[in-house]
């Protein structure tokens, strides 16, 4: 039938096929992610230095207005410590090694990430424009300096009983 | 006389030191006034204590400290006999008498030193320094405090009402609205010597945060309708708002006197309209037998039963029995199948409100992730001498290159562009919030069938009780069922017209705000386009041609006079593609703020305009004007006829004073090398 010879392929010499380019959150581009770590290392850690693990936590409750919120439960001990669930997120490896190349932050004594100062002159530009990352820096503003590393440690072996 | 006006008519400042008393009395005459004495004989603190008397230092600056000299506050030098002693002040003040165009005084007085609060004001009703007039009228009012300017003891409030300024609301950064504040006005009535010249057209005062405070000003003083049309404006915007606010309220209710009896009301707009009734009539429905009627049939048929009831005799339960048991069973059927209907449909409704409730959250996920994207884009668009490499594709360490991505793609997939993804984004959002309003529409649809169904499910099961009672009571007894369908029907007929005249109500408020809104967009069309009606138009011109009258005989020297002009935008001199203040000889920055100033004086004090009428130059000749340009800014000042013009001036005394005589200025004081601040009897 008519119908069916239009699906043939007498009539098509070749296939084209072409790559769309692939819609990303905003989290995995790098420098989002680095200006978010950088962040956390300039208003939420002594010295601007963390640990792995703490920048792990983090990360991960700065990813959302939900986790934020969560975050802030658990901090202010209205939730118990296991009420915040947080991932080892992939991409933070990732974004440490670039922003480590990039000579943004480096790797101290003791295993601890610390902000350079070329890092903090990229974090001091980017965020001359105020609105720039803002619900983010309140947060972490929030949080502060308080956020120990005994904490990040308790928050990881704990465990519902 | 013109309704508004301001002059100052006579200040007193009187300091009690160790050493006796000290101070000065100076009167002022309407046109021109020179006060001439050499540097450092107290020129400016006597016009700065005239602003320190009006509660008007806020001009200058946040700052509570006095802005005046130590002379006035702390130790004062002067000759005893021939030799320069020092005598410390114990306190000060300053009075004022102040007229206005009803030819009304006013008398403040203010501490500038001493125990006295420094934010009172003490007032007069009269001319209590010259005339020792109404000293019994004495009542303290405040400055350089919330409320100086709104308050009934503010003494804002007082001066503005006394100078018969109306002043208009003025729109600020991040708070509400507040009057447009004395303090950024005055800085287009006095220039202060030390930093108010070479800023044109003014230094207003930043840190009261009001917007486009240089065009707010200029508008008001020159009185166009700019101005009118921009309040106009906000009251339209405000009227719109409030036929919105009531038609979503009587909206909300017609509705509701609906779903109080079962029923469903359609066809009201969600947003106002201007002509009553819409094409389509707003309805009220009721279910009857599975279908929708209009109230007026339903009550109709309600109201026919009733009446076919009352005219017949309550039948007995034996005699009702083979009827209502085929009733019965007709009634249970139906009951089974509406539950039916309703599980099927509360079943629609769960499933309605999951996806909508799942598509708001995808909608907030898809915002806030292009928010980010938003701010990625500001970041990347700044640059930075430290921004990170990766972001041009290439890694830091190996300048091999990378995807823009933390996703371990390999080279499957490219990542789309930081604006390519803002725009997928954007989509998104427009699609989704699309399929979240269908959702949202559907949700409630289900409701209002859910509660129609379930109204008529409650009167089934209540009729069907009715009968089984009937079916159990003794033969003789008349029928229940037959009783309680008569007092139900009755019940039901008053609920539903008590409703239907709650709806009709609503409908003629409806119809009532259609018309407040027909007239509300007809004032908002009737609003100019542009910003300048044509009177604005003319008083701009006005402006300008004094401006350029005034730069030609200034002989400025910078620029051609005919390419300065007054910007129709904000009102301010331009020069285009010029950057007045730097490219500009300083000289000229000052023959320019001159005749600014002088040209918004002259047009301001027209029947129309709000200018005070009063203008001070604290010693205007700066950045060594020639001496023609200065001898003929004192002779354009000398010609002003509505307006009180106090100059200081400390140059060289004998030749000005005779040009002065000249140009027929008669109240000139002359100080010398004296200082103004001395020993009084």
């Amino acid at each position: 039938m008519a119908d069916e010879k239009a699906l043939t392929l007498e009539k098509a010499h070749s296939f084209r096929f072409t790559r769309r380019p692939m819609a990303i959150a905003a989290e995995l581009r790098p420098d989002w992610k680095m200006a978010a770590l950088l962040l956390i290392l300039q208003l939420s850690s002594r010295g601007g230095k963390s640990s792995l693990r703490r920048l792990h936590i983090l990360n991960w409750a700065l990813r959302s207005p939900r986790n934020r919120a969560e975050f802030e439960q658990v901090r202010e001990h209205q939730q118990p410590l296991f009420s915040f669930q947080f991932r080892f997120e992939p991409a933070l490896g990732r974004a440490i090694n670039l922003a480590v190349g990039e000579k943004l932050m480096e790797w101290v004594g003791d295993n601890r990430l610390q902000i350079t100062v070329k890092g903090k002159r990229w974090i001091a530009d980017i965020t001359k424009d105020e609105s720039v990352m803002y619900q983010e820096r309140e947060f972490l503003k929030r949080i502060g300096k308080d956020f120990t590393e005994t904490f990040a440690t308790e928050m990881i072996t704990v465990r519902p009983i | 006389m013109k309704p508004t006006m301001l002059r100052v008519r006579h200040l007193l400042i009187h300091i009690n030191t160790d050493k006796g008393v000290f101070g000065t009395k100076q009167s002022f005459v309407d046109g021109l006034n020179v006060i001439r004495a050499e540097n450092y004989t107290g020129k400016s603190q006597l016009v700065q204590s005239i602003m320190y008397a009006l509660g008007m230092e806020g001009m200058q600056g946040p700052s509570h400290a006095v802005p005046l000299a130590h002379a006035l506050t702390d130790y004062l030098e002067f000759k005893d006999g021939s030799k320069d002693a020092k005598a410390k002040v114990i306190d000060s003040m300053v009075s004022l008498e102040i007229e206005n165009g009803k030819k009304q005084f006013l008398t403040v007085q203010r501490a500038i030193a001493g125990d006295r609060n420094k934010h009172l004001m003490t007032v007069y009703e009269g001319r209590a320094i010259t005339k020792k007039e109404a000293l019994s009228t004495a009542r303290d009012y405040y400055v350089r405090e919330g409320g100086a300017a709104t308050k009934e003891l503010g003494f804002h409030r007082r001066l503005k009402d006394f100078i018969g300024w109306d002043l208009p609301m003025a729109p600020r950064f991040n708070e509400p609205d507040c009057p447009l504040y004395l303090e950024t006005l005055f800085p287009l009535l006095y220039v202060e010597q030390k930093f108010g010249w070479g800023r044109l057209p003014a230094r207003y005062p930043t840190w009261l945060g009001i917007r486009d405070v240089g065009r707010r000003t200029v508008e008001f003083l020159l009185g166009l309708d700019a101005y009118a049309v921009a309040i106009e404006r906000a009251a339209v915007n405000e009227e719109i708002k409030r036929v919105r606010r009531e038609w979503a309220s009587a909206r909300t209710q017609a509705e509701r006197s609906g779903s109080a009896i079962a029923g469903i009301v359609r066809g009201i707009p969600v947003e106002p309209i201007a002509s009553w009734p819409p094409e389509v009539s707003p309805t009220l429905s009721m279910m009857r037998d599975y279908k929708w009627v209009p109230i007026t049939e339903y009550l109709n048929g309600l109201k026919a039963r009733f009446t076919e009831l009352q005219n017949i005799e309550v039948p007995t339960t034996e005699r009702a029995e083979p009827k209502i048991r085929a009733e019965l069973a007709k009634r249970e059927a139906d009951l089974a199948s509406r539950e039916r209907t309703i599980a099927a449909l509360y079943e629609k409704f769960e499933a309605d409100t999951a996806e909508a409730e799942s598509l708001q959250q995808r909608l907030d996920a898809i915002n806030d992730d292009l928010r980010k994207y938003k701010d990625l884009r500001k970041v990347r668009r700044m640059g930075s001498s430290d921004s990170p490499e990766v972001v041009n594709g290439h890694c830091p360490t190996c300048h091999q290159e990378l995807a823009d991505s933390l996703l371990d793609t390999g080279n499957k997939a490219v990542p789309m562009t930081v604006d390519q993804n803002v725009s997928f984004y954007e989509e998104q959002i427009q699609l989704f919030t699309a399929v979240h309003s269908n959702a949202l529409h559907s949700v409630q649809t289900a409701e209002k069938e859910l509660r129609a169904q379930r109204g008529q499910v409650a009167e089934q099961r209540e009729r069907i009780r009715d009968i089984r009672e009937t079916l159990v009571s003794a033969s003789s007894a008349p029928s229940i069922e037959a009783i309680s369908e008569r007092i139900r029907l009755q019940e039901r007929i008053n609920r539903v017209a008590t409703q239907q005249q709650v709806f009709d109500e609503h409908i003629a408020e409806l119809a009532q705000l259609a018309t407040e809104w027909l007239d509300v967009q007809e004032r908002l069309r009737k609003l100019p386009k542009g910003a300048l009606s044509e009177s604005d138009e003319a008083k701009i011109n006005l402006l300008q041609k004094s401006f350029q009258q005034q730069l030609t005989q200034y002989k400025m020297g910078s620029l051609a006079v005919s390419e300065v002009r007054i910007s129709p935008g904000n009102y301010e001199p331009e020069v285009a593609g010029v950057n007045l203040s730097a490219d500009v000889s300083a000289s000229d920055v000052i023959r320019l703020h001159w005749a600014y100033l002088l040209a918004l004086l002259e047009v301001g004090t027209r029947p129309t305009g709000n200018h005070p009428g009063m203008l001070i130059f604290d010693e205007p000749q700066q950045q060594s004007v020639e001496e023609n340009a200065f001898r003929e800014m004192l002779r354009h000042a000398q010609g002003e006829k509505n307006a009180q013009i106090i100059i200081t001036t400390s140059h060289e005394g004998k030749s000005i004073g005779t040009y002065l005589e000249r140009i027929g200025t008669k109240h000139v004081v002359e100080f010398g090398k004296n200082r103004i601040l001395q020993k009084m009897p």
